[in-house]
């Protein structure tokens, strides 16, 4: 079934079932020796990020190289699977959160936006107090420390956010434009060096590269609070971020025809993990956990998604 | 990967990804560039001690000089100083005076339903 994604402001019943199938997710346990299902998706990510791709890289197995496009689109691939078996619901899409809008708001305005209300994700604060995310409403488990080394710890406690503490304003439409029109028609996914150096859509988009923090980094630093650390699922605007930054590679995808995912698997093994026909990095091979891949998908697998879901509007 | 995670936080205890037990020796980020054919490395290793105690996170130096670490992964700064500001504001609870012991978490298991 091909299931529609929409702006989370666009539509009340999307949004309500988002916030509805979050909680749910966090009382949810497929395996009793396993923590609740949406910890895992926070437990994943942490894992992500501390695996070096290679060892001693800045390239780990879901950031700062090619397989950052990708293997979100599978992470959110298994969240909104988990959300429609929640919710009993197979039509249900993940929404997204139209950052760059708001990002055409003055600097003020942005904290204050229809994003960040009562009845959407709540506001600021540490702790966050408004919203369906606020005191008591809903616990972060899991936290990275930040020294001496980022290791996971258990914690309890309620949802940080600091919008607009680190950066004042979000990424512009104009940013986005720009990413996705940049060095048409000889529009490239990603090139050599394959890191936080790419001159490269992908290195773009995900915001190391032409200036720092841009669109996708700009939204986490923006946000601040638990979006900050490598654990930053536990916020769940992390999903509507994602969703959007997954809507504009599919726009760039559609706009100039699909140009090829690089690396193929030509290149070296100092890229294993990235490549068109390399396994992304699994949490789980377990069907319970992922029945649609089973642990075991590649970018070649990811790059034509119209039979999954599709994008309201681009 | 789930299990183990799982019991350790259920059990109060930290979890550690192999690279995330940061070995003895500094991390020293490398970089490469090819120059008018000419292959140029750039090795860079830091040593940060606060309060006396090593800081053992690895940081990462780009192209363009910035760095960034683990611990605040979307995050690049001019300098190492403005970096480890960060970590300290950022993680309050690391830097206590009384260190702050960890918790376990009842909702983290549960029955399967």
């Amino acid at each position: 079934m091909v299931v529609t994604r929409r702006n989370i402001l666009g539509d009340s019943n999307v949004r309500d079932k988002y916030i509805e199938g979050v909680k749910l997710l966090k009382q949810d346990f497929l395996r009793q020796d396993w923590t609740n299902t949406y910890d895992i998706f926070v437990i994943w990510h942490y894992y992500a990020m501390m695996t070096p791709t290679p060892p001693g890289s800045d390239r780990n197995a879901a950031h700062r190289g090619p397989s950052f496009l990708p293997w979100h689109r599978w992470f959110l691939i298994l969240l909104e699977h988990h959300l429609q078996r929640v919710l009993d619901d197979p039509d249900f899409g993940l929404p997204y959160w139209d950052w760059a809008s708001d990002g055409e708001l003055p600097p003020n305005q942005q904290r204050t936006a229809p994003i960040w209300a009562d009845d959407c994700m709540g506001g600021s604060g540490s702790p966050v107090t408004t919203g369906p995310f606020r005191v008591g409403q809903w616990q972060v488990n899991i936290e990275s420390m930040g020294f001496p080394n980022p290791v996971l710890v258990p914690t309890n406690r309620p949802l940080r956010r600091a919008l607009g503490g680190d950066v004042s304003n979000l990424p512009t439409k104009e940013n986005v434009r720009r990413a996705v029109l940049r060095g048409e028609p000889n529009v490239v996914y990603d090139v050599t060096p394959w890191d936080t150096n790419s001159e490269s859509f992908r290195n773009e988009l995900e915001g190391w590269w032409p200036d720092a923090p841009g669109l996708h980094n700009r939204v986490h630093v923006w946000v601040g609070g638990d979006m900050a650390p490598a654990t930053s699922p536990n916020d769940p605007v992390f999903f509507l971020n994602h969703c959007n930054v997954d809507r504009i590679w599919e726009d760039w995808q559609h706009k100039h025809g699909n140009p090829p995912y690089l690396p193929d698997n030509s290149a070296g093994t100092a890229l294993r993990g990235h490549r068109l026909n390399d396994r992304l990095f699994a949490v789980t091979r377990s069907n319970l956990f992922d029945p649609i891949y089973r642990g075991r998908v590649r970018p070649a697998d990811l790059l034509d998604v119209s039979a999954r879901y599709i994008y309201d509007v681009f | 990967m789930i299990a183990y995670s799982s019991k350790q936080l259920k059990a109060g205890k930290p979890v550690t990804a192999v690279h995330a037990e940061h070995d003895k020796r500094p991390f020293q980020s490398v970089r490469e560039v090819d120059y008018k054919g000419h292959k140029i490395t750039i090795y860079t290793q830091y040593q940060i001690k606060i309060d006396g105690k090593r800081f053992s996170g690895h940081i990462y130096v780009d192209n363009r000089g910035k760095v960034s670490a683990h611990a605040l992964p979307n995050y690049s700064f001019v300098s190492a100083v403005d970096l480890v500001k960060k970590i300290i504001d950022e993680f309050p609870d690391d830097f206590a005076t009384k260190k702050k012991s960890y918790r376990s978490n009842s909702t983290t298991t549960r029955r399967r339903r």
